[in-house]
């Protein structure tokens, strides 16, 4: 067998070249530090953002009471906390937040990278947030008073009209109970946030802070309704009885998984594609140093040499995927309990076998090795991008159900390392089992063996024929 | 992938016919060349740089499809990448090609195993590579910590390790210290009586051309200028031997002189003193005439030297003293 002829000599080249195996066992622990620490796993698996508030809120008064609604949003954000695995909060603050400032020193400070963001909370941010609660009171007596209009009519007929007219009037002008019901109350409060775009905690701050905010609007307006019902002439489902200022974990949606965790498969992905670049470069040397000529004059193949490389660089792939790991637990690390790890290391091996794939056709591509240390980057990158490895791409969507599978297949998804990022996620941070992730699995071989045969064709064409 | 032409011929091993290979840029590097190449024997490829040696060799090996003409071995007209013809050449290329990380036993397998040669087979060849060779003690040796003689001599091995019935070997001796250069011939001398073996053999040393070629076939610009063995190219071409004659006395000397130019056998004659220099191919066996011819002009010969025309002579005569590259 010809292939295990190269598989042997490049093994043994592989092996003992002590320096780049070092290098290319260090490169994925390296990057998944690198990661760990952006994505916070120094921090106990979370980060705790430094932002700045600059509330201006006057407050409003309601019945004799002045309410600071921008107050206790604060105290809402200041209180917020990290989740444990059981759902109970953690000693950890989402937020570290300064109220000291003025707009043009949180504004320096952001610039500094001192701080995430800051919030404006406008002067009328209180009046805003009761016009907003009357108006859920009103929506919800306005349903309220349609069913009971139904269920009169039902009963007494065209009479029923007249006594609803009676009990809108009454309503309106004796007012609710504990709060006087205002019929136009037109206020609107902008608050605002700021940060740098570039910076990709600003994005989460900023979408805590949003759903936060809608999540104590909501709340205030539940609970002015279920102040309201309790003297209103109608029966009223008067909602959550919840606290006057609650934080709502749906809010947040904080779950006890750090971004670390849920970017480790992508790391892996992202990894694994960037050992292409080894691969190619390897290749290339043989052109480069003459070898491959003298390979040429042998019986060798194009699927003998492609083949038999494949091998050697897969086990290395497949090395450095257990040192990533290895690391990534080491540092924190929780994959989901139900996660198989056998089918996950399966998935991940396929993925190993199409990014030598991948090698190989740039190996075909590169004329010498420089040509293939510049290429492979700038190929390999681009693709670990392309993957949605770390971030959602635009939809492009082919169809909404692929081969009868239910699931719809995307611009992106035909490459291998797109199925192999899914599946892995999947499996890893969901627990998918092997039934919920065969689809991806098998798109992700078929791709992995056309990819190889391409590249046999490719290297055959370039590199091995005579001209 | 191979087409029988004519039955096989025992005499003629290797034959090129009206060989062109002209590359995208024009550039026409071999201009129909057609050489014969007898079975056994070491056949030399001389010619300057540039001249179209690597690229014939490399059409004759099956590395490049000429644009025109064809090869022929052993009776069957080969095509590039054709197996028939990767079993029967093995080319020692010019630069050292060898697996760095590799042991000298391990370059060795890696090539045999490649030709598929059988394990028992390879494992005796592989030894007596090594033995012939002188690198027998460093089997275990990777190849990166080999010296420069070595390296050729494995680079040689290699060529030699799927025990092929030709062996093409361009320019195997460059940066050779003598005594590595001596073993390296001692050993191609030794080729073709290993099973009939025919090597071909490029260089641009001429004293190595004319040690080792029974025949030699110099080219330029891509075509054949002459193909013969070394001794007639040696009598027939270029200015010829060179005699130098010391006379008694110097005077009369420059008379001799003319007397000798006018020979039809001596091309050249130049007068210092008492001492002519004088050219003619095949100086011995004009010997008597030129020594008669001073005879007459009653002159007394007091000493002769003779320096034998080199095959370094015929080629720049042929190929002219213009750089090429």
């Amino acid at each position: 067998m010809r292939w295990l002829a190269i598989t042997k000599k490049s093994g043994k080249e592989i092996m003992r070249d002590k320096g780049a195996l070092f290098f290319s066992l260090l490169f994925p622990a390296i990057f998944i530090l690198i990661f760990g620490f952006a994505f916070g796993s120094f921090t106990g698996g979370n980060t705790t953002y430094n932002i700045a508030v600059i509330n201006m809120d006057e407050g409003i008064i309601l019945n004799n009471t002045t309410i600071h609604h921008g107050n206790n949003y604060v105290n809402i954000l200041t209180e917020m906390s990290y989740l444990d695995g059981n759902g109970k909060n953690t000693s950890q603050h989402i937020f570290d937040i300064r109220e000291d400032l003025t707009e043009k020193e949180a504004q320096e400070l952001v610039e500094d990278k001192d701080l995430i963001a800051y919030i404006i909370i406008p002067r009328n941010f209180s009046q805003a947030v009761a016009a907003e609660s009357m108006r859920f009171v009103q929506h919800a007596i306005s349903d309220s008073i349609g069913e009971r209009y139904y269920d009169q009519y039902n009963e007494n007929g065209t009479n029923a009209s007249k006594m609803m007219e009676q009990l809108i009037s009454d309503m309106m002008e004796n007012g609710t109970g504990g709060t006087t019901l205002t019929k136009n109350i037109n206020v609107t409060a902008s608050v605002i946030i700021k940060g740098d775009p570039a910076s990709s905690s600003y994005f989460t701050v900023s979408g805590i802070i949003q759903g936060s905010m809608e999540a104590y609007v909501d709340n205030s307006g539940k609970i002015a309704l279920a102040i309201s019902a309790k003297s209103l002439p109608v029966k009223i489902d008067p909602g959550s009885q919840e606290p006057y200022v609650i934080v709502e974990d749906r809010a947040l949606d904080v779950s006890d998984l750090s971004g670390f965790d849920y970017q480790v498969p992508g790391l892996i992905v992202f990894a694994l594609l960037m050992s292409a670049t080894g691969v190619c470069i390897s290749l290339s040397r043989e052109e480069s140093k003459g070898t491959l000529t003298r390979l040429k004059l042998t019986k060798m193949s194009s699927f003998d040499m492609l083949f038999g490389n494949t091998i050697p660089y897969t086990v290395i792939a497949v090395a450095q995927l257990f040192v990533l790991l290895g690391i990534a637990l080491l540092m924190g690390y929780q994959f989901n309990p139900d996660a198989n790890i056998f089918l996950a290391l399966f998935i991940a091996i396929w993925g190993c076998l199409a990014t030598v794939a991948l090698g190989l056709i740039l190996a075909a591509i590169a004329k010498n090795e420089d040509q293939a240390g510049y290429l492979g980057p700038m190929v390999a990158v681009p693709l670990s991008f392309l993957t949605g490895a770390f971030f959602s791409l635009p939809t492009v969507t082919f169809t909404e159900n692929f081969l009868g599978t239910g699931k719809a297949f995307e611009l992106f998804d035909w490459l291998p390392w797109t199925q192999c990022s899914k599946a892995l996620s999947k499996t890893m941070t969901y627990g998918a089992s092997f039934g919920d992730v065969i689809v991806e699995i098998v798109i992700m071989i078929i791709l992995t063996v056309v990819l190889f045969t391409l590249g046999v064709i490719l290297y055959h064409r370039k590199r091995l024929r005579s001209i | 992938m191979k087409k029988r032409c004519f039955p096989m011929s025992s005499d003629f091993l290797i034959s090129t016919h009206d060989l062109v290979k002209e590359f995208p840029d024009g550039v026409r590097a071999v201009d129909g060349l057609t050489i014969k190449i007898k079975r056994g024997e070491v056949f030399g490829f001389l010619g300057p740089n540039g001249a179209g040696k690597t690229t014939s060799i490399k059409m004759m090996v099956g590395l490049l499809k000429p644009t025109s003409g064809k090869t022929i071995i052993d009776g069957e007209t080969i095509e590039a990448g054709s197996e028939v013809v990767k079993e029967k050449i093995g080319v020692c290329p010019q630069e050292i090609t060898l697996w760095d990380r590799l042991t000298v036993y391990e370059n060795l397998k890696l090539i045999g195993d490649l030709y598929e040669t059988p394990q028992e087979k390879l494992n005796r060849q592989i030894d007596s590579l090594l033995y012939d060779l002188k690198l027998e003690d460093k089997r275990k040796t990777r190849a990166t910590s080999l010296s420069g003689g070595m390296k050729r001599r494995l680079n040689l091995a290699m060529a030699l390790v799927h025990d092929p019935e030709i062996v093409v070997l361009d320019e195997p001796s460059p940066g050779l210290d003598p005594q590595s250069r001596l073993v390296l011939w001692d050993y191609i001398n030794t080729i073709p009586k290993m099973g009939d073996k025919t090597v071909i053999l490029t260089t641009h040393f001429m004293e190595e051309a004319d040690r080792l070629c029974k025949r030699v076939a110099i080219i330029d610009h891509g075509k054949l200028l002459v193909d013969d063995s070394p001794e007639k190219l040696k009598n027939n071409l270029g200015e010829g031997d060179v005699v130098e004659l010391t006379l008694e006395e110097m005077e009369g000397s420059e008379k001799i002189a003319k007397d000798l130019e006018k020979m039809e056998t001596v091309t050249k004659v130049h007068v210092v003193g008492n001492k002519i220099w004088l050219n003619s191919l095949n100086a011995v066996k004009h010997l008597p005439e030129i020594f008669h011819q001073v005879e007459i002009g009653n002159k007394n010969i007091v000493d002769v030297k003779l320096r034998k025309n080199t095959l370094e002579d015929v080629f720049i005569s042929l190929t002219g003293r213009g750089l090429r590259e």
